[in-house]
């Protein structure tokens, strides 16, 4: 973690623990915002990642929930908004915390709604969910949210088939599109849409070349471009944190009645 | 669980004979989106990974075998657990993936594989 995220970070922690609510404002490239409500986070947003599809972004005011899911009702307009909104916030953090940028002064605000937001995620959890989503990047083979992309001319394989989502994504890249660029136009997450081009470069449907000026992971390749199959697979089992460290899921895990010993 | 009023839509899979342990991945990033704890051990980030792994490692297949077909389910059986995953077949733009954890001594598989196909038809 760098110096100018780690301090985003322990800020967060800070007010996290003072159960804060208002806005911690990020100053710098990117720019942006991390909304808090008795210390959880309920919103963020970064000017370099794009915002939860059909919610538009509104400095300080955090989308909400709609009427309480019923019991036994699946509450998919619920799940939806709250899916949309979880990956934004966590793609705009983890670009926030990725970068150089700095906070500047923490802006209280009371709160005037008593209606829940669409996300609460605790700050710890969040941090947790931003280290995971670096660790997974590191596999990459240097396919970086801002690497250019290029379709791959001639391909290997007699045929292959790729999802609806992949097609899409395919078929929008010009010279020098990145997978941010992609993700803007899609309307998707930045890192998502990264993961996603790293599948196509192993499927030797896409070649990808390392943003200039940019501190990125060594590239496998002989040629310094990231080619197909350099890398295999991604591993999610690879990108968990160690025994040490903070697990998304700890606080469920917590719960669950006689932890076996060494579990 | 990072999106805790999401974790209401699991609630039917809990009704499943042997049922230990239910979770909603976003198989594109690995988050844990929704779960459902039961009373079982397993430790649900390791489970989660594991299973969005397998499906990576099944799409990876099934588009080089580029044999137009999509991945159902997947069955894992251990001695004593079943593990079940199943994609949503939901919006493209927010695909889900669905593991069910299950005693095997107490589950019929038939029965959970109908249950979780059902559940999923209800969701997407």
């Amino acid at each position: 973690m760098t110096d100018y995220s780690k301090s985003i970070a322990d800020r967060l922690t800070k007010l996290a623990a003072a159960e804060s609510s208002g806005m911690v404002p990020i100053t710098g490239t990117p720019a942006g915002a991390i909304h808090l409500r008795n210390g959880a986070v309920v919103y963020a947003e970064s000017s370099r990642t794009p915002g939860p599809a059909g919610v538009p972004p509104q400095a300080g005011a955090p989308p909400q929930a709609g009427a309480p899911p019923q019991a036994g009702v699946p509450p998919q307009a619920e799940l939806d908004s709250a899916l949309g909104i979880g990956e934004s916030t966590i793609d705009a953090a983890l670009d926030l915390l990725s970068s150089r940028s700095a906070c500047s002064r923490f802006r209280a605000l009371t709160m005037t709604s008593a209606e829940p937001a669409a996300l609460s995620i605790s700050v710890a959890e969040l941090l947790a969910e931003v280290n995971r989503r670096r660790r997974l990047l590191t596999q990459l083979a240097g396919i970086m949210p801002d690497s250019a992309l290029t379709r791959t001319p001639v391909l290997e394989a007699h045929r292959v088939q790729v999802s609806a989502l992949d097609w899409a994504l395919l078929i929008r890249i010009r010279t020098g599109s990145t997978p941010r660029d992609l993700a803007w136009e899609l309307g998707r997450s930045v890192f998502r849409t990264t993961v996603d081009a790293h599948r196509l470069v192993n499927l030797g449907l896409l070649t990808a070349a390392p943003p200039s000026g940019t501190r990125t992971p060594a590239l496998t390749g002989s040629s310094g471009r990231a080619t197909p199959g350099d890398d295999g697979a991604v591993s999610f089992l690879k990108a968990l944190p160690d025994e040490k460290g903070t697990s998304v899921m700890s606080k469920v895990i917590k719960t669950a009645p006689q932890r076996r010993a060494g579990a | 669980m990072l999106l805790s009023a999401a974790d209401t839509v699991l609630t039917p899979v809990t009704t499943i004979d042997g049922f230990l342990l239910a979770c909603l991945i976003d198989p594109s990033t690995g988050m844990i989106l929704a779960s459902a704890p039961g009373l079982g051990e397993t430790n649900l980030p390791v489970a989660a990974a594991g299973a969005t792994d397998v499906a990576y490692v099944l799409s990876m297949m099934s588009a080089k075998i580029a044999a137009n077909e999509e991945l159902d389910d997947v069955i894992v059986t251990f001695s004593n657990h079943l593990h079940l995953i199943r994609p949503l077949k939901r919006d493209q733009a927010q695909p889900a993936l669905l593991l069910v954890i299950l005693d095997r001594r107490r589950a019929s598989l038939a029965m959970a594989r109908r249950e979780v196909r059902d559940f999923c038809a209800s969701v997407s």
